[in-house]
């Protein structure tokens, strides 16, 4: 009986142990929320079985490469590896859950173990751009002036660093526009087409619309899913950054934003949905929140990825015309950017001319791009965006509209010189303070207060002045 | 033969000191060389980038003091901590004492059942707070509309005194239970003599519990109120998923997660170390004087 027990306890020790190591697992880690996974991998499968590219420059060699998301690393590395099949690339991901990522390569940057080009998330890119010891400059690389000159301004902009020297790009321009329900607009607002609702969606007809959908919706209907929403396109759309010349600056986009935040909660014309979360990922499905603030990646991660997959592929013979039909629309009232992955070589990289080969290849690379925009995304290359605008049948299944046409004529009017490295931990802390305010908690000047309090303690040792 | 009895102890002290050097190592690399560094970096700006740190010599602690959200922290992490470690001392103490000193069926079953919630990761026990609190989608506003309690969703964790009872009575829901299998351990050591000198005096049970149980449980007492000021003192987690970045107007914001929030989402690193001495100088400050205060006069028997 004794040998029993004490058996029975020892294999349970195991049992334990062995759970214990299950939790150990490897760098390569699942999505964020931020970017859930894609219900159709359809731009990984194709690039395995197509024949290599005819491409006139041979390149061999191995260059190592890290990202922080589980879908767009690996395609990103594959894709560049079937057009040189020379070349190794050894990715590495690592989500940045808990700003994981961030960590990683901070600390690689001290220690000197950086990889040759690693990735820079909208959220960080600043800092990164930033980071002594991070990315090396690209303008000793040959052909980066013709590089930049085919990528939207503003992509650049926010890949140049203080000193005004170019570090990193992006393979794609998140200009953003305002994604809605047909359905919804049709039935409570008379009219689902585009510049008719983006005219509606305008801030001085705004507060009017949200009426006008609640009263026709017998208070069903709301006009935004969240005031997060919202507040994200007002941000975007600042002339002014949070800081300037060393001085903490509130534009004024983010007290007509408030106004009109104020007046949506009260009069129960949104959500109060938070974005990313489960309600809100929902709600996408739903007929009761109409309007999104969907930025050029959304179309694919925040509608395509949540929606049934019967309700939206129009095809020809249903809809023959462009921008009708279909669940979801896009409109820009309001040019605005949001979001993005930049992507730089670091100055400790083993073989800096093949990286830079890789960062012309995903911001230049025709095939590759062209596949990219198939199969949603909105590339930076102007040559490309001029030519999938000029095509009047490349139409987004999702949307049933030419995004090209759409976000196209936002993203030249997005100046990226306003972002600093703070954004993330500023926009944070004016959030806290604002569901406070429009919960009822606290007045405006308290919310201001509050907010320049918070910002003085986490930004402390920045050389910012609040007044 | 004396030269052979003192090689004998030499011997034996090299032993010694080779059993226990392998832990040493151990504890200087992972805690003391790090104190050590935090104490360092306290007094310099830094990044954590590949840059030398910057002496700054008495910055960090000149603008602790004067840190409104780091003063604000400390109340909050008092008041979370307080009210959830009065109500789980008295509960954990009265159940301590019924399921040790009563013969009731089942007592092996609520022992157990209480101790479960320890058992729950406090990121999930967060989360269902979470679910439950929500004002949008939460089932708390759910169920008081669908019985007509209140007509319109209510934001409870906007609420300063909500946000803070719902943190402190989740805590207290998961703990009060470690506490309770502690104290029954304590009581399980108090000699059976002593309640049976009780009996021969008349005592009831209440007055066992108050002149037997009570004083000689002063040692397990105190080492409850001394762990429990240290986890608290350093509570992060479910603070975190109930109410990220210490909403509302930062009344839940503990030290713990504004340490956090400078270190590894600013990457001021020589600050979050100054806040990480100020919280260690305070832990250590505030245990001793419970220490002392506690194990003042104990006496047994």
């Amino acid at each position: 009986m004794k040998l029993a027990k004490r058996g029975l306890a020892l294999l349970l020790c195991m049992v334990m142990m062995l759970v214990m190591m299950t939790a150990c697992g490897k760098t390569e880690d699942k999505q964020t929320d931020a970017e859930p996974t894609k219900k159709e991998d359809s731009q990984k499968d194709d690039t395995k079985d197509k024949e290599p590219a005819n491409d006139a420059k041979e390149l061999s060699g191995e260059i190592t490469f890290w990202h922080f998301n589980g879908d767009e690393g690996p395609a990103i590395a594959r894709a560049f590896e079937k057009a040189y099949p020379g070349v190794t690339v050894k990715d590495q991901i690592t989500a940045d859950t808990d700003g994981n990522y961030q960590t990683k390569i901070q600390a690689a940057s001290r220690s000197g173990d950086l990889p040759d080009v690693y990735a820079a998330e909208n959220a960080f890119v600043k800092r990164f751009v930033n980071m002594p010891g991070g990315y090396m400059s690209l303008s000793s690389f040959d052909g980066v002036n013709d590089v930049v000159s085919n990528v939207v301004p503003f992509v650049a902009g926010i890949g140049t660093n203080n000193d005004g020297e170019l570090v990193a790009l992006s393979h794609q321009a998140a200009a953003g526009a305002i994604a809605y329900k047909r359905e919804m607009a049709k039935q409570y607002l008379g009219t689902d087409d585009p510049a008719e609702v983006g005219e509606m969606l305008k801030p001085e007809n705004m507060l009017e619309t949200g009426r006008k959908l609640k009263d026709a919706s017998g208070g069903k209907a709301k006009l935004w899913v969240g005031t997060e929403e919202l507040f994200k396109i007002y941000v975007g759309s600042r002339q002014k950054g949070w800081v300037e010349n060393g001085k903490f600056v509130i534009d004024e986009r983010i007290y007509e934003f408030l106004d009109i935040a104020e007046v949506l909660r009260k009069e129960n014309l949104e959500g109060g949905l938070p974005q990313w979360q489960e309600a809100w990922a929902n709600s996408i499905q739903d007929d009761i929140h109409m309007c999104y603030a969907v930025p050029t990646w959304g179309i694919q991660w925040i509608i395509d990825c949540r929606e049934s997959d019967d309700i939206m592929v129009m095809t020809s013979d249903d809809h023959p015309e462009s921008g009708t039909g279909g669940r979801w629309a896009i409109t820009t009232p309001i040019p605005y950017y949001e979001g993005g992955t930049w992507f730089g070589i670091s100055q400790n990289a083993k073989n800096p001319e093949l990286a830079w080969e890789f960062i012309k290849f995903i911001t230049g690379n025709e095939d590759y791009l062209a596949e990219l925009a198939e199969a949603g995304d909105f590339v930076s290359n102007t040559k490309m965006i001029d030519k999938f605008k000029a095509d009047n049948g490349f139409i987004n299944k999702v949307v049933n509209q030419n995004i090209y046409q759409v976000y196209g004529d936002v993203a030249d009017k997005i100046d990226g010189s306003i972002i600093t490295q703070y954004d993330d931990t500023i926009k944070t802390a004016f959030l806290n303070c604002m569901n406070s305010y429009l919960a009822g908690e606290i007045s405006k000047d308290e919310m201001f207060v509050q907010f320049k309090e918070t910002l003085q303690s986490q930004l402390q040792g920045e050389d910012i002045a609040f007044e | 033969m004396r030269s052979n009895k003192s090689s004998t102890i030499s011997r034996r002290k090299y032993y010694g000191i080779m059993f226990i050097l392998p832990f040493f190592i151990l504890l200087s690399i992972f805690i003391i060389y790090p104190i050590g560094y935090s104490v360092f970096l306290s007094f310099h700006k830094w990044d954590g980038s590949i840059v030398a740190p910057e002496f700054i010599g008495m910055k960090n602690y000149i603008f602790l003091f004067k840190d409104k959200l780091f003063i604000k922290s400390i109340i909050n992490t008092w008041v979370i901590w307080g009210i959830s470690f009065i109500p789980q001392l008295v509960l954990s103490l009265g159940l301590a004492a019924i399921l040790s000193n009563t013969n009731i069926k089942g007592k092996g079953f609520f022992r157990w059942i209480y101790f479960l919630p320890v058992l729950v990761t406090m990121a999930s026990v967060g989360n269902l707070v979470f679910f439950i609190m929500d004002w949008k989608t939460g089932i708390l506003n759910q169920m008081l509309m669908s019985i007509g309690i209140i007509q319109e969703q209510i934001q409870w964790l906007e609420k300063i005194t909500i946000a803070r009872l719902t943190i402190s009575i989740t805590l207290c829901w998961m703990w009060f239970g470690y506490t309770m299998v502690i104290f029954m351990a304590g009581i399980k050591a108090i000699p059976i003599e002593h309640y049976e000198a009780g009996v021969v005096d008349g005592t009831n049970k209440w007055q066992a519990f108050q002149y037997i149980t009570l004083p000689c449980l002063k040692p397990t007492i105190t080492y409850n109120i001394v762990t429990s000021i240290i986890g608290g003192l350093t509570m992060y987690d479910v603070a975190a998923v109930v109410s990220p970045a210490g909403a509302p107007q930062s009344s839940t914001l503990t030290m713990v997660m504004h340490l956090y929030n400078l270190g590894f989402r600013n990457y001021n690193v020589g600050y979050a170390a100054t806040i990480a001495m100020g919280l260690f100088i305070m832990v250590m400050l505030f245990v001793s004087v419970a220490y002392n205060m506690l194990m003042k006069n104990t006496q047994q028997g």
